[in-house]
C-alpha cells in the first residue's frame, strides 16, 4: 500500500499498522483523529454536530503528508511511518485521520506520531465543515501565523 | 501573463467559483494577485487576509513572483486532522 494519501473511503488503521511493522521496531504507535459529536462556537458554547465533512486540495495535501511524515521519521529516528486523511462526509465517531509509526523504542514512536498530527493541523490543506441542527459552517483553523 | 487560481472551502463559497483564470502583469506577486482577486470577487475581500497561497502545490509567501502558466491556490486557515 501507499504509506501516505487522501481518500474518500473509511480509514483502515490495521493496514497502516501492518505497513509500518518491522523486525527492527520494538514499538508501533497508532493515532486516530475521530469526528466529535459537538463543537464549541465562537462564544464557547458546545453545539451538537450532525455530520462532518472534509475538503482537501488533494494533490498538495498528499504531498504535505509525505513531507511531514518523512521529516518527522528522520528527526525522531523512527523506522516507518504511514499516514492517511479522509475527505467527504465522515460519520460521528469515525476516523478522519490515521497515523502509524514504528520505531526501535516507544518514546520515539510516541513523539514522532504527536509531531505528525500537530503539523498536519498546521500545514495540510484540508478543511472541515460541520453541519448543526440549525445550519453549517467551515471550521476556522490555522492560518500559518505564529 | 495568465495564471490559474483555485479556491477552497470558505474562499470558494465567497468567490462563487472553484477555479478562475486571471490575466495579470508579468512578474506580479502573490500579493498583487490577491489584491486583484479582491476586486474581481468583492465577497472574498474579508477572508483573503487570513488565506495562505500555494504556487504549483507548495506554500508560497505573498512576496513570491508568479510566472505565466502557474497555478495559485487560495488556502483559508486549514482545519484538518
Amino acid at each position: 500500500m501507499e504509506p501516505y494519501g487522501i481518500t474518500d473511503q473509511p480509514l483502515d488503521v490495521a493496514a497502516l499498522s501492518a505497513f509500518v511493522a518491522d523486525p527492527a521496531a520494538g514499538a508501533i504507535v497508532t493515532f486516530l483523529g475521530t469526528s466529535r459529536s459537538s463543537s464549541a462556537d465562537a462564544t464557547n458554547v458546545e453545539r451538537p454536530v450532525e455530520t462532518l465533512w472534509y475538503e482537501a486540495y488533494g494533490p498538495m495535501a498528499a504531498k504535505r503528508l509525505r513531507v511531514i511524515g518523512e521529516e518527522a521519521r528522520a528527526r525522531h529516528g523512527a523506522t516507518r511511518v504511514a499516514c492517511w486523511h479522509r475527505t467527504g462526509e465522515v460519520a460521528i465517531g469515525e476516523a478522519s485521520v490515521a497515523i502509524a509509526v514504528s520505531s526501535p523504542h516507544r518514546a520515539e514512536a510516541f513523539a514522532c506520531c504527536r509531531d505528525i498530527i500537530d503539523e498536519i493541523k498546521r500545514s495540510v490543506p484540508i478543511w472541515k465543515r460541520e453541519r448543526f441542527t440549525d445550519g453549517e459552517e467551515w471550521v476556522e483553523g490555522y492560518d500559518g501565523s505564529e | 501573463m495568465r495564471v490559474r487560481v483555485l479556491f477552497f472551502a470558505v474562499a470558494r463559497d465567497r468567490a462563487g467559483v472553484s477555479t478562475d483564470t486571471v490575466e495579470i502583469e508579468d512578474g506580479a506577486t502573490v500579493a498583487a494577485l490577491f489584491a486583484r482577486l479582491a476586486v474581481m470577487h468583492p465577497a472574498l475581500k474579508d477572508v483573503l487576509p487570513a488565506c495562505r497561497a500555494a504556487v504549483d502545490e507548495a506554500f508560497a509567501p505573498h512576496a513570491t513572483q508568479l510566472a505565466d502558466g502557474q497555478t495559485v491556490a487560495v488556502l483559508p486557515p486549514v482545519s484538518g486532522g
